[in-house]
């Protein structure tokens, strides 16, 4: 993310598009790793199901009376990108990698969560959940 | 931050949509502009009032038949709409962001805020019910029946292009009318690409129809004998001066919402983070241009001393000049503009001139929004920052007048009951709002406080789809309101039935 101010629609797309390149990356350590191939599959399903719940609670939530455009002005957002790159070969350094991305998430919704309070009804609902989820997503992998 | 994709590529021509087909126009053309770019996005015809005749038969043509039509398959037509809305959401608010300049942020509110309209709407065969009540007297039982009337006229406004026709139109044809559409010629997309959707929601040609054009099809509705009602949203001038007495004068139901001046209070013990982030959507949410934004914002001293109040005033337009100042005004598309430039270039160098003579009066001009950076990517013609100012009284002209851009004004009240009174002392009666802890005082200035539309810790008190959008005073001219029960009974007739069998 730049400077530029954070309006809803930025961390909406922002949190989104975070969850889809976490679910990519799922995706790639289940094909990587076949023997923990349950975990990793469900923490890809459970970024993909956080894409849906982020983006509708949005979408259903916001009206030309709401604060939209000045709620998240304080959120410093986690600068830390998901990875893109291919998945680690190494399958500790992989779950490393990923229980870090899942704090890092987390932490990054309940912000979001804790700007939104008491301004943008719903929404900061939807980001305690999605937090809550990938929390679970981290305790999941620490079983690996 | 890059900019969300433009959904109009090219320049568009729009024509009117009367009986199911779109038609040209043999009126003028006018350029359709995007205000944050100054391209011309498209060109609208000012239609002749015999096209708006044409439209006015079609849909007193469709009415016969739909008014036939079992309100559950009306109500099917309208969840189609309704579902088609929803599919094209993205593009339907980027459309609103390029032809009126909002942020997507607020285009995006807009659409919701229609979308509920429809939704709400689609209700129909419950709220249309009737009532009735057996042996009114002996073996006489006694029915209400709740009646379409015909074909209602429709003008919308320029600063929600899509969403205000919506207060009134989805409910207009659940219950069983016919309507005519007269688009803001200044941003007249949205209410085409509805009706393209209308069109494939499978509603019946000539019951949704679109007639674009000025004051020659504004008149034509008014005095045409087959319109049976007209809503209508816009200024307090032509509200009270033209609309409602012309409906008065032809016999026709009328909504006439005007302009307001609101305010909003901020009590000593307001939680002033969420009050000034509320204000800065408030006052300067859709370029201050909207009948619900706060314009004067008075700082209440009950129960301080005067110097509490005084350094509580400071406070307060520190926050506000800290906040405000941060604003950043740009192409709405950007996905990190706060605030998009006016509607047009002329409504720009007309609040320009307000805070002129604001300055003049002597207000402090505490942050001046008429100097800024231009955008990247945009051409500042219409743009304007926020302008706050400072040590406001309620003679001046700025504290009286609706300016409908982003300026706000200061002021300062010893007393609850000084500000309301302050309130009470303006002309107009669209909205008003109070920031505040206390439930007593909150309770006090619902009660009080004369205006349709009251905010507690709100600062857009915009009424949802099932409660009337009210208004007082010099904001409305009517009786019954858009939207919820209250459009309901506008766009029916209650018809009683006495029985007794023999």
């Amino acid at each position: 993310m730049t400077d530029a101010p954070l309006t809803a629609s930025a961390v909406i797309s922002y949190l989104v598009e975070q969850e889809q390149l976490a679910e990519r990356l799922y995706r790639g350590l289940a094909a990587r790793f076949e023997a923990q191939q349950a975990v990793w599959s469900r923490c890809a399903t459970a970024c993909a199901k956080n894409q849906v719940q982020v983006a509708r609670s949005y979408q259903e939530t916001i009206s030309d009376a709401l604060e939209v455009g000045y709620t998240f002005a304080g959120l410093s957002l986690d600068a830390a990108p998901v990875p893109t790159a291919d998945a680690p070969a190494d399958l500790a350094e992989a779950v490393r990698l990923a229980i870090a991305l899942e704090e890092r998430a987390a932490r990054c919704y309940e912000q979001a969560a804790d700007c939104a309070e008491g301004l943008l009804a719903t929404i900061p609902r939807t980001l305690r959940r999605a937090a809550e989820i990938r929390r679970r997503n981290a305790s999941l992998l620490s079983s690996l | 931050m890059a900019l969300l994709q433009n959904p109009i590529s090219q320049p568009l021509e729009l024509q009117n949509y009367i009986g199911g087909f779109w038609e040209p126009s043999a009126g003028e053309r006018r350029d359709v502009v995007n205000p944050a770019t100054m391209q011309t996005i498209g060109h609208v015809p000012l239609s002749t009032p015999e096209e708006f005749d044409q439209a006015v038969q079609a849909a007193k043509d469709a009415f016969y038949e739909w008014r036939r039509t079992p309100p559950l398959t009306r109500a099917r037509c309208l969840m189609r709409l309704r579902d088609l809305m929803e599919q094209h959401f993205e593009e339907l608010s980027r459309i609103q962001t390029v032809e009126h300049g909002k942020t997507i942020d607020e285009s995006r509110g807009e659409t919701r805020r229609g979308i509920e309209m429809v939704e709400v709407a689609a209700g129909i065969p419950s709220l249309m019910m009737g009532c009735n009540l057996e042996d009114v007297a002996s073996g006489i039982d006694e029915f209400l029946f709740r009646q379409p009337l015909g074909v209602f006229g429709i003008i919308g406004p320029y600063n929600f292009p899509f969403m205000v026709p919506l207060w009134f139109a989805p409910f207009a044809v659940a219950t069983g009318n016919t309507i005519v559409i007269k688009p803001s010629s200044e941003d007249p997309i949205s209410q085409v690409k509805i009706a393209e959707l209308a069109e494939q929601a499978g509603i019946p040609d000539g019951v949704w129809n679109v007639v674009h054009g000025g004051r020659e099809v504004v008149s034509a509705m008014l005095d045409h004998p087959d319109i049976q009602g007209v809503c209508f949203v816009g200024s307090t001038p032509v509200a009270k001066d033209v609309i409602y007495p012309r409906c008065g004068a032809t016999g026709k139901r009328v909504i006439a919402q005007g302009g307001a001046k609101n305010f909003a209070l901020v009590m000593p013990d307001a939680d002033l983070p969420r009050t000034v982030a509320a204000c800065m959507n408030s006052f300067f949410g859709n370029a201050g241009q909207r009948c619900l934004a706060n314009a004067n914002l008075v700082v209440v001293g009950e129960g301080l001393t005067p110097a509490e109040h005084a350094a509580f005033y400071d406070e307060i337009a520190s926050l506000f000049v800290q906040a405000a100042r941060k604003i950043t005004i740009g192409n709405g598309l950007d996905e990190s503009v706060q605030m998009g430039p006016l509607r047009d270039a002329g409504k720009k160098a007309n609040v320009a001139r307000w805070i002129a003579t604001a300055v003049e009066e002597g207000a402090e001009l505490l942050l001046d929004g008429r100097v800024f950076a231009t955008p990247a990517g945009c051409v500042p013609d219409a743009f304007l920052g926020p302008t706050v100012l400072g040590r406001v009284t309620p003679d001046m002209a700025v504290a009286r007048e609706e300016i409908f851009g982003p300026v706000a004004a200061l002021m300062t009240a010893s007393s609850l009951d000084e500000a309301i009174a302050m309130i009470h002392a303006n002309p107009f009666g669209n909205s008003a709002s109070i920031f505040t802890s206390s439930g007593a005082w909150a309770r006090k200035f619902r009660y009080d406080v004369e205006c349709g539309n009251i905010g507690i810790n709100i600062g857009i008190a915009a009424p949802m789809a099932f409660f009337p959008f009210s208004g007082m005073k010099d904001s409305f001219f009517g009786v019954l309101h858009g939207q919820g029960e209250d459009a309901i009974r506008f766009f029916t007739e209650s018809k009683v039935v006495v029985e007794r069998w023999f």
